[in-house]
């Protein structure tokens, strides 16, 4: 505890006789201490649980996504994407590959955790994303250990789907509706973050609609 | 308080504000990090668990109901997979909410830890076998394969052993959760479960009795199996 130093002289110096009652000290003592207590431990509980969530959070997204911005590090976000169907092919943008949204055909790609082993049909795998799906894609030259890495997360998980693809950008894509994370290597940690922050994440547009029922096959 | 106790309480207060601060910024997560709705059930609480594991159950019912509605043979039947249809997939939904509400996401991505089991095995991941009662990929391709009395039989096995894993899971959520509307909601299916269970038990025990006709009325000209239960029409 701090002792607020005096000259001598100064009517509030310690020694000083007369006007100061010994209580005044220890007055001043009661209402510091508890005070300073309880500020210290707002402060430490507000750490332990930011540390708590710290210690989770490494594999961890955000806890709130927001929808319109790049949430996690290294992420591109898309607007003003078409939500219209169509049937036939679709001339979607030379970038990004895949795509990110747009319009798409009236039946969508099965994304019931499902792993293609060919590549899949962009008009159907668009109307997934609409769903709510985090579509991941492989490149040829992708490492294998990555592909297993990233297969694992995407296996039996509903509104996750993952396919080869015979050109794209990156080793590896990992893309929601207006989303699109490029990534080098399949155990790269922000993949796990993309996956939980989109995976039937706010950025759907049509949330609540199916990953089963459509197209089954590549 | 005099103010000679203040000029000692002061500087105390203030080095205590300023380690407070500190230990705040220090503890404080990366900027794109804000906290859950304030009073939202925890992460791994047996609220939001429960929510994001059923829906993923209940989706499967859906699907399973929304094939046997429409290729099922007995009429009885398949007004009970559109009831099972409807409740589940409109339960899901109201699950869905509450995860939006409380800021939390729909991913399961411990299942089942809410109710303190083992996650599902990698084999059982794969199969998309992730809560109990669900059915393997195969087992699923194989109902949506089936027509008729072979879907109307399937439908009935696989649903009452997907119907055992629900009242479980709803049974947890039950004893687990803290928020009324969870329990609620929970208690309701388990009721709604447990009967249904019974009824698709004797609609099994019927179809297998009658050597392979399902004996509810209404189910049109069948020819009564020989020896069977006597005359045509049925009850």
């Amino acid at each position: 505890m701090f002792r607020v130093r005096r000259r001598a002289g100064d009517p509030q110096h310690p020694q000083h006789t007369g006007v100061r009652a010994p209580g005044a000290r220890r007055r001043a003592a009661w209402l510091a201490v508890p005070a300073a207590v309880v500020v210290l431990a707002a402060g430490a509980v507000a750490s332990a649980t930011s540390a708590a969530d710290r210690v989770r959070g490494a594999d961890a997204a955000p806890e709130r996504i927001d929808p319109d911005a790049a949430n996690i590090r290294g992420e591109k976000v898309y607007r003003g994407l078409g939500r219209e169907h169509r049937s036939g092919r679709i001339a979607y943008p030379a970038r990004p590959v895949p795509p990110v949204g747009g319009p798409h055909n009236p039946v969508w790609q099965n994304a019931d955790g499902a792993v293609y082993d060919r590549p899949l049909r962009n008009e159907h795998a668009v109307h997934s994303l609409e769903h709510g799906t985090v579509w991941v894609t492989y490149a040829p030259d992708a490492p294998a250990s990555g592909v297993r890495a990233l297969r694992k997360q995407v296996e039996g998980v509903p509104y996750r789907m993952m396919s080869p693809v015979p050109k794209q950008g990156a080793p590896f894509e990992l893309t929601a509706w207006g989303h699109q994370l490029s990534l080098r290597s399949g155990t790269d940690k922000r993949a796990a973050q993309f996956l939980e922050a989109y995976t039937q994440g706010p950025q759907t547009p049509e949330a609540g609609a199916p990953a089963t029922g459509g197209r089954k096959t590549p | 308080m005099t103010a000679r106790s203040l000029r000692t309480a002061g500087p105390c207060l203030v080095l205590a504000a300023l380690l407070g601060a500190l230990l705040l910024t220090a503890g404080a997560p990366a900027a794109e990090r804000a906290p859950a709705r304030a009073g939202a059930p925890a992460d791994d609480s047996a609220d939001v668990g429960f929510a994001r594991d059923m829906s993923v159950h209940h989706q499967q019912a859906v699907e399973m109901s929304f094939h046997l509605y429409r290729h099922g043979a007995s009429e009885r039947l398949r007004t009970l997979a559109y009831d099972i249809a409807q409740t589940q997939a409109t339960q899901r939904g109201m699950m869905l909410g509450w995860l939006d509400l409380w800021g939390r996401s729909a991913s399961p991505k411990h299942p089942m830890a809410w109710m303190d089991m083992p996650p599902p095995s990698d084999a059982d991941r794969r199969e998309g076998r992730l809560m109990p009662g669900m059915l393997s990929r195969g087992e699923l391709a194989q109902l949506l394969d089936a027509e008729g009395e072979k879907a109307d039989v399937l439908f009935l096995e696989r649903m009452i052993s997907h119907h055992r894993g629900g009242v479980h899971m709803a049974e947890g959520a039950v004893e687990r959760a803290e928020e009324p509307v969870v329990r609620r909601l929970a208690q309701g299916m388990l009721d709604a479960q447990k009967a249904e269970i019974d009824e698709m038990t004797h609609l099994l025990r019927t179809v297998d009795g009658s050597g392979g006709a399902p004996s509810d009325a209404g189910h049109g000209a069948h020819a009564p199996a020989p020896g069977g239960s006597g005359g045509s029409g049925g009850h």
